[in-house]
């Protein structure tokens, strides 16, 4: 199982075609010195007795930043709270020079504890006023937030309670926008509990009930006045509220505003959609399915420039390895299961990024985009930091104490110290704080590479200073063109970063927005442009986003190239301007009076739909509540939810195809007769003698040669002991009327039992009659030792015996295979053989007058993978079998590469009897290092908790520093260098092109694919069907796919189809059987559905 | 810990100092007792959960006992009385077998435990204070011959399928409303659920004491079962000081979780086990008893308490029953949250009640009847000391404690109690520690 290094020519979909900027070039960013901008803000942090972190449980979340220019000068000024200490004001003199003007202006703050800061006009005065969110106050009364109404003479007038905005909650931030289209600006003021964490019961889910005081609260602008108007709207605001983000824009392309809540701890976020008649349908759970466990700050902007705005949100889950195994734990599968049965929903320890599809649904891709791990994260900003035309992304990271360590949690924290903690007399605070652990990471900075994929650049860059960083804001502080980087720190001096993109070049648009009175600002405008080479972007003006921060009200749009734009531009009124052949490279006013420009909006151009007529069957998948991670504790992905497959034929002579679908353990499989427009679900007295097996595949064909089509099923998952006859394959023949009897022959093999996954039919003998291939999927607790392949011969009486020694020799111990299909490959008129599986290469067999040979030169044994599917088809109509073979994809953890493989060590390390499969991955270093962290090892093997006391022993240790090298010489090791689903293309004579699938087949592990001309073109086309929800929770379950329809545009080329064209399917797609005219689609603990094309 | 080395200093100076060394050497009982102390201190440091931890003092402690009783003609073997039991070696040279015993018992202890130099490290300054003035060989010898009574022990315990059980299932959770499910805060998965696949040390099997069936699961108010959650609900809201006092004290849970904000912390105290373990020390001191009569109660009890442990965890993970605040919070008032946090098993029998029920016995087969004594075990973690007239008098306490906490029913309390004093009753009855009958052995 050694990687084989043999060159392989491969023509892949080059996602990541880039011209390297290896020149070394000066970083982007220049961190400026005190000395040149004159700020010197330093968000100091003093724990005394009475306050601290034991206190309070988010001391260390760290201050926010606002730019906006107060005197209206043109030069942005900057705000920054301070948690203790006074918040600072600094004017911009211009030159990047700032002056202090705190004390002047008398916007210093009074409150206790100060977080989030937004700066916008809320008295419709044409000034930005200054809205400082206090919390912190833990037994005072000292914590209402402040208004400082801009007196327009650089002096301000703290006027919260007079606005009705003196919000007494623990607040995190604020943010402005006109919800209900009146005209001026409404509020959400984001709250976080007052309530103690280990005061909650999972069990009593509070979320609807309001916490008057505490909880988030949506605050209706009436005639200057702000009013709670949140139960009214529809707003959640309860005692499980624990915010750390509000972000606002429009999601469904109504242009009405719609608002993300981030929460962190146990309760899930919100997503608000604006009904346009003043309330608000949370919808998070319809149109999201994995989301971030501790979120905290989150943005909201079109990273694809496909005119809808994506969304991002951070969580903690650290990049760094020896972080990772120093300051995360996971929760296990229970515990997360226990969360989403007490409808806390699928949270993850991870950040998400959520690509909105355009129908109503947004696709979890943080792990494809790889910014899925920046540690501990408070907000994230999209921006154009290069002008290239696509939205890069910043991360602001740190935690002054490593909250999380887990030596700290488990030892130091615990006995003496604690002891004293508990009884909370004569507590030593200071020590028990200062034994955590105080690291400083450096933030993040991701290159947008081509809407989808992100590059970590951090360092290119020139933000990589470890810091501890919490609120940041952007704008352009010089207005030359580009957005600078303002950034707060904890018990640091802040950070003023100076783009240099303007010199460096690259394009940009910047816009004025001058909107109707109250709303000066345009505050909710939606901005799209086309330029004249057909690039389109949008934007909304939104200055407040990121973490407790707000930016620059002055929308700037990079661009690809300096040609002239058309602009259309939505009002936050509703009202809509256009603009024609705008220079871009400098700035521009958009002004909701100007007559001019107003137009009516354009409708978007409707697309031909190829599939419609949605219709769930009579048929609920269901399973029984087998964990497989209870019995197999090391396995991440659950292996007994690979059904239900299905087969189609027509059974019982009356013209019309029918089908089987596979039954899971404890339940029969059944047979769907197709009836008029539907099909009528029945099980068989037959099928029900064997519900106890698992139906892990199925085919129809004529077994006994009486013209009827007879059934084979194999017996496979991972739920029974290999001497367990529900093991046992069965075949079962037709009476010609659709009634089946079980043939009761012992399948694939008589002397033992074989947990199979995939059978195929063959005449492989050429005697006419159909033989059978059967594959060995994983075995029931051996996971990663190899299965066998069996060819069986029909005596033409369907009576089958195994002859696979004698035909076929080259199959034994094989691999865990998973999927076959059996064309002719070479054109000789004999079946070949493909075989695929997980950890296995793509594995060729030549039939040569009926003996199966393993083809000597096949380069795609080297494609080493978790091949899940393979399907069959003449894809470009040259006569040769082409294959479409389903992978794990991109959007996942577990990444491969030809330098940097997947390894599976399996042996009985702690010789106790059972197998230990140890999960690992080569890095760069060359060594493999394993997935589970030091407990999830210790619960494998628990001897290792001696030789790795704590964590910090383990937190780089590889897999041969923690096994021998004689434990590792007697381990199996398998190995996987290739996620990507692809296309063989058959070049004849065995020899193949493989060809990644386009990223939109890459979402998910792939189950299911089909190949069909659906659009009618006369050419194949392809859909692909997948996801997996049992994966445990350090991994996150896979759900981003919503099947996938690829288009053939002839030369192979295939192009995924946009979802609004009737392919969009949510669910664990499990097989396709396609009709003449529809596709049957099988859903793992769902619905089957029929969809028309 | 300095405060007892200073007595142990003391001791010391009352050996024949000489430069050859003498081949003698007397340890004091207390030794044993500040071993096992250490032994129960990184029990609790590396969170072994109750069951586990009943097996870490059992091995240890028979080894102790083999090796003291090979020297002492008043006192039996158990090769042949436990199961699987064969006869240690005996020693090649002329050997102090209290140092022997003592080797044995704290390399078999270290090798139980995870945090090794913990064990190491007290083992390192103890031997440097114990082989002032002792002839050097004769020393190495009395290790070497420990070594080998540890080996022989170890090879033993090594076969009683405890490492084959780490990797057996886990608990599965499903919808069954009767069945078990994790408890707040911490939601931590069933522990130990194949401890019945343990090897006993004496009793028959771990069926041979299966208790009364739990009251028929029933919701409705009418019912037997449903009387019982209530008054479980009912006593744990109008708990007097004392009764709070008496849960709190046999809490023995050993990991507390305790959350602030992002911070998790623990509290971790010893197990149930490790009370008696305690108590067991409180009864040889006040009895002034020796080396070899110390061995026999920690042999003795800790035997008793593991296989009272094997027997309560078989009828845990037969029954699997719900606890009792899942319940009240699901169905009666969902604030509702016991006194003491509720440990990661099934609820019946109450493990609490059996092992002390058996320890209890076994004591009194020891220390006799009606032996008062001043409980301190809990001090170390913050606890007041109780009082009890008796061993039964505190494994009554032990019992009921378990109502007040808020963690069990009645009938898991009262059947457990009658299921530890059955296999307690057993053990004494089959185990015999002297050469003339128990009854009439009076030191």
């Amino acid at each position: 199982m050694r990687k084989n290094r043999l060159l392989f020519v491969a023509i892949c979909y080059s996602l990541f075609i880039w011209s390297c900027s290896t020149e070394k070039e000066e970083p982007l960013f220049q961190l400026l010195s005190k000395e040149a901008t004159g700020i010197s803000f330093s968000n100091n942090l003093t724990s005394d007795r009475d306050f601290n972190i034991y206190k309070y449980r988010n001391f260390y979340n760290g201050g926010g930043v606002s730019i906006g220019d107060v005197n209206n000068d043109g030069l942005p000024d900057i705000y920054f709270t301070s948690n203790q200490q006074s918040n600072k004001l600094y004017l911009n003199k211009g030159s990047l020079q700032f002056e202090d003007i705190t004390d002047k202006s008398g916007t210093n703050g009074t409150r206790a504890w100060s977080t989030g800061v937004t700066m916008a006009d809320i008295n419709a005065d044409g000034l930005l006023d200054i809205y400082v969110c206090n919390s912190g106050d833990v037994k005072g009364d000292n914590k209402q937030n402040e208004l400082f109404i801009n007196n327009g003479d650089l002096t301000f007038t703290e006027s919260a309670e007079e606005y009705g905005l003196a919000d007494r909650g623990f607040s995190t931030h604020t943010s402005f926008f006109d919800f209900d289209k009146d005209g001026d600006l409404d509020a959400y003021i984001l709250n976080n509990s007052y309530r103690s964490i280990k005061d909650f019961d999972l069990r009593r889910n509070e979320r609807p009930k309001r916490d008057v005081l505490g909880g988030d609260k949506l605050m209706e602008n009436r005639n200057g006045k702000f009013y709670d108007i949140s139960e009214q709207a529809g707003i959640y605001g309860s005692i499980i509220g624990f915010g750390l983000g509000v972000t606002i824009g429009d999601v469904n392309g109504d242009s009405w505003d719609d608002i993300y809540v981030s929460n962190d701890f146990f309760e899930r976020d919100y997503l608000y959609i604006n009904n346009q008649d003043g309330t608000f349908s949370e919808e998070l759970t319809d149109q999201i399915n994995s989301i971030s466990g501790a979120s905290m700050g989150a943005d909201m902007a079109d990273v694809n420039n496909d005119g809808m705005n994506d969304l991002f949100v951070t969580e903690m889950l650290p990049k760094e390895y020896e972080r990772l195994k120093s300051v995360t734990t996971f929760e296990d599968w229970k515990r997360y299961q226990y969360g989403v049965k007490n409808d806390y929903y699928h949270q993850f320890t991870r950040n998400t990024f959520q690509v909105n599809n355009g129908n109503n649904t947004f696709s979890e891709m943080s792990r494809f985009a790889g910014i899925e791990a920046t540690d501990w994260s408070w907000g994230a900003l999209f921006f154009d930091m290069d002008n290239d035309g696509l939205r890069d992304l910043y991360v602001a990271n740190g935690i002054y104490r490593d909250l999380t360590n887990q030596d700290y949690i488990q030892y130091a924290s615990s006995e003496e110290i604690v002891r004293q903690l508990v009884s909370d007399e004569g507590t030593n605070y200071k020590a028990l704080i200062d034994a955590i652990p105080s690291n400083p990471i450096t933030n993040y900075a991701f290159k947008n590479i081509n809407g989808i994929n992100f590059e970590d650049r951090t360092s290119e860059l020139g933000l990589e200073i470890p810091s501890f960083s919490n609120g940041s804001a952007y704008g352009d502080l010089d207005n030359d063109g580009d957005l600078d980087l303002v950034v707060n720190n904890v018990n640091m001096e802040a950070f003023i970063y100076e783009n240099q993109a303007s010199v460096q070049g690259g394009n940009y648009i910047q816009f004025n927005v001058k909107g109707n009175e109250p709303n000066q600002f345009g505050i909710g405008t939606k901005i799209r442009a086309t330029s004249a080479n057909g690039d389109t972007y949008y934007i909304e003006q939104q200055p407040i986003r990121g973490f407790q921060s707000s930016m620059d009200p002055r929308p700037l749009l990079g661009l690809k190239d300096n040609s002239p734009l058309d602009l259309e531009v939505i009002w936050p009124t509703g009202k809509v301007s256009r603009y024609k052949n705008i220079a871009v490279n400098s700035s521009f006013t958009l002004d909701e009076s100007d007559q001019g420009a107003a137009g009516m909006s354009l409708d978007v151009s409707s697309t031909d739909i190829i599939f419609s007529n949605y219709s769930p069957l009579y048929y609920f998948h269901e399973e029984n509540q087998y964990a497989d991670f209870d019995v197999d504790r090391a396995l991440y992905l659950m292996k007994s939810t690979q059904g239900p497959k299905m087969t189609s034929a027509d059974v019982n002579g009356d013209g019309l195809v029918d089908f089987y679908i596979g039954g899971s353990k404890g339940f029969a499989g059944q047979l769907a007769i197709k009836n008029g427009d539907s099909f009528d679900f029945k099980s068989l007295d037959a099928f029900e003698k064997n519900s106890i097996s698992e139906d892990a595949e199925s085919v129809f064909f004529d077994a006994d040669g009486d013209g009827d089509q007879d059934l084979y099923v194999c017996s496979g998952g991972i739920e029974f002991g290999s001497a367990s006859t529900a093991l046992i394959d069965r075949l079962y023949l037709n009476d010609g009327e659709g009634n089946f009897t079980n043939s009761n022959q012992l399948l694939p093999e008589k002397t033992f039992f074989v947990s199979s996954s995939t059978v195929s039919t063959l005449d492989y003998d050429q005697d006419g009659d159909l033989d059978l291939f059967v594959g060995e999927g994983s075995k029931p607790l051996k996971y990663g030792l190899p299965g066998n392949a069996y060819i069986l011969a029909n005596d033409g009486k369907g009576v089958f015996t195994n002859v696979t020694s004698s035909v076929a020799s080259e199959l034994n111990e094989l691999g865990m295979i998973s999927a076959s299909a059996i064309p002719d490959i070479d054109g000789d008129g004999d079946p070949d053989l493909l075989i695929v599986g997980e950890f296995m290469g793509i594995e060729l067999y030549e039939n040569d007058n009926g003996q199966f040979k393993k083809l000597s030169s096949n380069q795609l044994s080297d494609q080493t993978g978790w091949w899940s599917s393979v399907h069959a088809e003449d894809l470009d109509g040259d006569g040769d079998i082409d294959f479409v073979v389903g992978n794990h994809g991109f959007n996942s953890r577990f990444r491969a590469s030809n330098d940097e493989e997947l390894a599976l060590f399996i042996a009985d390390f702690d010789q106790n009897g059972a197998l230990d499969p140890i999960l690992s991955k080569y890095e760069a270093d060359g060594k493999a290092y394993p997935y589970g962290l030091r407990h999830n090892l210790i619960d494998q093997i628990a001897v290792l908790k001696k030789k790795y006391p704590n964590y910090e022993s383990f937190k780089n240790a590889s897999v041969e520093d923690i096994f021998s090298q004689d434990q590792l010489r007697d381990a199996v090791e398998l190995r996987a260098n290739q996620m990507a689903s692809v296309l063989l293309i058959n070049e004849g004579d065995f020899n193949f092109t493989l060809k990644e699938l386009p990223w939109q087949a890459q979402t998910s592990p792939i189950y299911a694919i089909a190949a069909a001309d659906f659009d009618k073109d006369g050419d194949m086309d392809i859909i692909l069907g997948g996801n997996l929800h049992g994966v445990k929770p350090e991994v996150g379950r896979y759900d981003a796919s919503y099947g996938t329809l690829l288009i053939n545009e002839g030369d192979m080329n295939f192009v995924a189809a946009d979802p609004k064209l009737g392919f969009s399917i949510g669910g664990e797609i499990r097989d396709f059987v396609v009709l003449e005219d529809q596709v049957i689609i099988s859903r793992n603990k769902d619905q089957a559905i029929q969809i028309k094309y | 810990m300095k405060r007892n080395f200073l007595i142990l200093s003391l001791f010391s100076l009352l050996f024949v100092a000489c430069d050859s060394g003498e081949k003698s050497i007397t340890i004091p009982a207390d030794v044993y007792h500040q071993s096992m102390d250490k032994l129960s201190d990184v029990i609790v440091h590396d969170i072994f959960s109750p069951p586990v931890a009943s097996r870490i003092y059992a091995y240890p402690s028979i080894a102790m006992y083999e090796i003291l009783a090979q020297n002492n003609a008043e006192y039996k073997t158990l090769s042949g009385q436990l199961t699987e039991l064969e006869s240690i070696p005996t020693p090649e040279e002329e050997v102090s077998y209290e140092l022997a015993a003592l080797e044995a018992f704290l390399i078999l202890g270290q090798k139980l435990i995870f945090s090794e130099d913990r064990i190491e490290s007290y083992k390192t300054e103890l031997y440097t204070e114990l082989q002032t003035g002792v002839n050097k060989s004769y020393f190495n010898a009395s290790l070497v011959y420990g070594q080998q009574v540890a080996d022989h022990i170890w090879a033993w315990a090594d076969k009683d399928n405890y490492k084959q059980t780490r990797t057996y299932p886990k608990f599965t959770v499903t919808d069954d409303p009767t069945r078990w499910q994790p408890t707040p805060p911490g939601y931590f998965e069933a522990i130990e659920p194949h401890w019945t696949q343990i090897r006993p040390f004496a009793i028959d099997s771990s069926t041979q004491f299966v208790p009364e069936r739990p009251t028929a699961f029933d919701m409705n108010p009418k019912s037997q079962f449903y009387k019982e959650l209530m008054e479980v609900y009912t006593v744990g809201n109008t708990l007097n000081e004392e009764q709070k006092e008496i849960a709190s004290f046999w809490d023995c849970n050993p990991y507390v979780m305790n959350q602030t904000g992002h911070i998790m912390g623990s509290t971790k105290k010893i197990t149930p086990g490790g009370h008696w373990i305690g108590i067991i020390k409180i009864a040889c001191q006040k009895t002034e008893s020796n080396p070899m009569k110390s061995a026999e109660a920690y042999a003795l009890t800790s035997i008793a308490l593991a296989d009272a442990f094997i027997s309560c965890w078989d009828e845990k993970f037969r029954s699997n029953l719900i606890r009792p605040e899942t319940l009240i919070n699901e169905h009666i008032d969902e604030e509702w949250v016991p006194l003491l946090q509720t440990p990661p098993f099934p609820e019946y029998t109450s493990g609490h009640s059996v092992i002390s029920n058996a320890a209890a016995v076994a004591l009194t087969s020891i220390f006799g009847d009606d032996f008062a004594f001043d409980d301190t075990t809990e001090e170390k973690y913050g606890l007041p000391v109780r009082s009890f007239t008796s061993f039964v008098d505190a494994s009554e306490e032990a019992a009921i404690s378990r109502l007040y906490g808020g963690i069990h029913y009645m009938p898991a309390i009262e059947n457990g109690v009658t299921q530890g004093r059955a296999l307690g009753n057993y053990l004494v009855n089959k185990i015999e520690l002297r050469n003339e009958s128990l009854a009439q052995s009076k030191d």
